[in-house]
């Protein structure tokens, strides 16, 4: 792309930097951790973007960058300290200025097919990318390339030593046939045909010798050339990865923007910046946490009156973790604001017509949350600047589908909320083991073995196609890796297993047996090519040293598979229901005593120790029955049962009080605040207990 | 002599007024050199794809398998450092498989999809009248377009701009959510 179709090239880079720059370090100020001599390196920094900005005609971004210099500049030489207030000045402007620089970075929308036909330009096909990605790239990585690549032409130098031996020895067997043609070879005296022989073996020892050193210079040099560029690919794939610290700037900058515009206080805190990820991906999610962001300071953190009316501090905060998981990354965004009102979200999606009562009564926390990732759905009460238009987590959840990666949502009324995006690395470098299994050679990442032992055959214990291993006093499922990929039990099972065990963290751990380990290597793994879809067990590939493709494993997608105990694909999801009971009782003998007469009926039971508990869990959703006291400090059952009934999508829930009030008018008091059934603790029989309860659950879940 | 010099003298005459003309006359129509397609035997089926098509036509390398992956994708090779998913015309066609996949076309442009075809027979040049657009009495959508060349049957033209959209849509439909 030349200059002329694209005046802005450089300068977007250059501004880029510029503003990353102004960002971190108006940061460091407003926390207090910078002093006032890093004042004028800010100065300087907006002095040369105004300067950018006007040589391209960017007066928007170079008068703001002038009011930044013309503000700095009382504090330039004084050493006085920047008040806070400018600070947040200044950083909504460089917010502005990264706006206007975005804008300058969208594609021109595109003109209609008569507008183009009008202006008599011709149709172009569409680009694949609005304009070419850039990366920054750390000097002391570029050296260490090319004095890779300087090592590597020394080393091809070296087999020219191997080029001479040849030579020597094709000039030894053009000697070597002219003595087995001469006249001596088949006639002459003895003495003379003994001098011919020695002559000979002379020369053929010559040739050996040749040949010997030859192979010898050949043999080594190719292997270090080998491995020398090897080491170079590694490194030059590398220098797609960009730490994840640059994405924490930008974010930090929205957050304490959009805290600002909406009167709140935000501490952002951030992990996990030194982790290496492909600057394409990075790129893209960086868009989706900017939703993130926006949403949990508009919709998640309080005022600060809100926030000290519950005893928080006024200030909230917002984190930032990135980890890496084999073959993929997740970026967890948590804060501590007032987390989602599940009952708001049901009565939402109710009255929007998203889902219909009886729907919005059967979905449990998970399928509440899931319905905020629809497109247009906001609980905001109000639109703001920052977010409410219900856009936002729909097109987080599109971003990372975008690069086959998930996005989950958990809440805690009161508590805070925590969004986490998991996204598979395109490209990432790291430890793996190299394993033989089926014949086929395979990856696995390093960091999610536990332990690798070596197990006779005996040790294995097999029930049908299910078998488990003895390890550090645990019983863990195990399955052969090959049976695992093929798909197929192994007919024939080795005398002894080479036995990884794999921790996939949440997933858990689980045991695969393989023939052979070949050992630990680091290597550049990319991702599976566009038009393969989503394979729960294969986190990438890599090459071997022909240039055959090694898959590396997905150690959570194979630990849940082993788990299955199925060797002919990926565990299916379970699709029948328990029912789930909520009980409410602020006695824990009355509680422990149905929860277990309800458990070895087959229940799923879940606790409340009070009304108020009781009603944050129902918001929840997801029970097929509500079993509560009536008398119970603060919010009664009376005033739960009210409290449920008044919410639409809940009107239609089992509740079933159990206590020791008789009389026919507590019945009937029940009965009118919606209460379903009534059993007397006195009169309590565990059989028609759970008649009762399974008459209730049932038509729960036929009403749901 | 002279009569030589005369006829001599009829010849420049008759050259002159040839080459002189030859600027009067139209020039004469150009024959179209037509479009280049491959003939591939896919599933024991003849068919063509569209050279401008495809980037690349290479003998199969190595394939390694994928595991619990749909029957058409036949694995993974490498290919120059990239890494290519190859998937197999004769399922995807819903062809006769089966047949070793020996050869391996590249299309898609800059996604590289990689299709494998158990056969490679030649090139065929078709001017735009030997082309025929879709019929509806092709053994498959994809193939529906036929071009008519001198004394061989119909052979159907694969339309492998399509079919790579629909492999790289199929893959990006997102997965079932835990």
């Amino acid at each position: 792309m030349s200059l002329d179709s694209d005046p802005y090239r450089y300068f977007r880079i250059e501004a880029r930097e510029l503003l990353e720059q102004l960002t971190q370090g108006l940061l460091s100020l407003g926390d207090g951790e910078g002093d006032a001599r890093a004042v004028p390196e800010l100065f300087r920094y907006a002095h040369t973007l105004k300067g950018a900005a006007r040589v391209v005609g960017q007066t928007d971004i170079a008068e703001m960058a002038h009011a930044v210099e013309d503000a700095l500049s009382p504090y330039r030489n004084t050493g006085q300290v920047v008040p806070v207030n400018s600070v947040h000045e200044f950083l909504r402007l460089v917010g502005q200025m990264a706006d206007t620089l975005d804008a300058l970075e969208a594609p021109p929308a595109p003109a209609s097919e008569a507008a183009q036909a009008e202006l008599g330009t011709p149709m172009v096909a569409p680009q694949e990318g609005p304009s070419p990605e850039v990366v920054r790239v750390e000097l002391a990585r570029l050296d260490g390339l090319l004095e890779g690549l300087s090592e590597a032409v020394v080393q091809l130098g070296g087999l020219h030593g191997a080029v001479e031996s040849i030579s020597q020895a094709h000039h030894g067997t053009d000697l070597l046939i002219e003595q087995l043609t001469a006249p001596v070879a088949s006639s002459g005296a003895a003495a003379e045909r003994a001098r011919w022989l020695s002559r000979v073996l002379s020369v053929a020892e010559g040739l050996r010798a040749s040949l010997v050193k030859a192979g010898r210079q050949l043999g080594g040099g190719l292997g270090q050339v080998e491995s020398e560029l090897a080491r170079l690919r590694d490194g030059a794939h590398a220098l797609r990865l960009v730490p994840a610290q640059t994405l924490f700037g930008p974010l930090e900058l929205t957050a304490r923007d959009a805290a600002g515009s909406l009167g709140r206080q935000v501490e952002v805190l951030t992990e996990g910046g030194d982790i290496q990820i492909d600057g394409h991906v990075l790129a893209s999610v960086r868009q989706a946490l900017l939703h993130v962001v926006r949403n949990a300071m508009d919709h998640g953190l309080e005022t600060p009156e809100e926030r000290r009316a519950v005893s928080k501090s006024p200030t909230g905060h917002f984190s930032l973790k990135v980890q890496r998981r084999g073959g993929r990354v997740s970026f967890r965004c948590e804060d501590d604001g007032r987390g989602v009102d599940l009952g708001r979200v049901r009565q939402v999606a109710v009255e929007r017509g998203v889902v219909s009562a009886a729907e919005a009564d059967a979905l449990d926390e998970h399928g509440l949350l899931d319905l905020l990732f629809q497109p247009g759905f906001s609980t905001a009460r109000a639109i703001t600047d920052v977010s409410g238009r219900g856009v936002g987590l729909d097109v987080v959840r599109d971003t990372v589908r975008r690069l086959k990666g998930e996005v989950y949502i958990t809440s805690r009324l009161g508590q805070g909320t925590c969004i986490t995006l998991e996204v598979p690395l395109t490209l990432a470098s790291l430890e793996v083991l190299s394993v033989e299994a089926g014949g086929q050679r395979l990856l696995i990442p390093l960091e999610a073995l536990t332990g690798a032992i070596h197990l006779p055959a005996e040790a294995v214990s097999w029930t049908g196609a299910r078998a488990c291993i003895s390890y550090a006093g645990e019983a863990l499922p195990f399955l052969p890796l090959a049976d695992a990929l093929k798909g197929a039990n192994g007919e024939q099972r080795p005398r002894a297993w080479s036995v990884l065990v794999l921790d996939a963290g949440a997933a858990g751990r689980a045991a695969v047996g393989v023939e052979r380990l070949q050992g630990i290597s680091r290597r550049v793994s990319r991702p599976l090519p566009t038009s393969v879809p989503h394979l729960p067990l294969v986190a990438g590939a890599s090459f071997d040293e022909q240039g055959i493709p090694l898959l590396l494993l997905d150690a959570a997608g194979l630990v849940r598979l082993v788990q299955a105990g199925s060797s002919t694909g990926a565990p299916k999801v379970r699709t029948s229901r328990k029912h789930r009971i909520l009980v409410v009782d602020d006695s824990v003998t009355t509680r422990m005593l149905e929860k277990s007469i309800l458990e070895a009926a087959g229940y799923e039971v879940e606790l409340a120790a009070s009304g108020e508990e009781g009603l944050e869990k129902v918001m929840r959703g997801g029970h097929s029955l509500v079993i509560s006291d009536v008398e119970m400090p603060g919010m009664t059952g009376l005033d739960l049962t009210r409290r449920i009934r008044a919410v639409a999508a809940l009107q239609s829930l089992p509740i079933l009080m159990v206590s020791s009030l008789a009389t026919e008018e507590d019945k009937r008091r029940g009965r009118e605040a919606g209460v379903s059934a009534y059993i007397v603790k006195g009169e309590f029989h565990q059989h028609g207990f759970l008649d009762t309860v399974a008459r209730l659950a049932n038509e729960g879940r036929k009403q749901g | 002599m002279s009569l030589s010099r005369t006829r001599m003298a009829l010849r420049l005459d008759e050259l002159r007024d040839s080459f002189d003309s030859s600027f009067s006359r139209p020039p004469p129509p150009q024959q179209e050199p037509g479009e280049a397609l491959l003939r591939l035997r896919v599933g024991g089926t003849p068919l063509a794809v569209r050279l401008g098509h495809l980037s690349g036509l290479h003998l199969m390398p190595r394939l390694v398998q994928l595991p619990d992956s749909p029957a058409s994708l036949l694995g993974v090779v490498g290919l120059r450092g990239q890494l290519i998913a190859v998937h197999d015309l004769a399922a995807l066609l819903n062809l006769q498989t089966g047949e070793s996949p020996r050869w391996l076309l590249l299309a898609g442009g800059t996604r590289r999809v990689g299709l494998a075809a158990s056969g490679f027979e030649g090139q065929v040049r078709a001017t735009r009248e030997q082309m025929r657009p879709g019929g509806s009495s092709a053994s498959h959508p994809l193939l529906s377009a036929s071009v008519l060349l001198k004394d061989t049957p119909p052979l159907p033209v694969l339309d492998i701009d399509t079919l790579v959209q629909k492999l790289l849509e199929a893959a990006a439909a997102p997965q079932q959510g835990r």
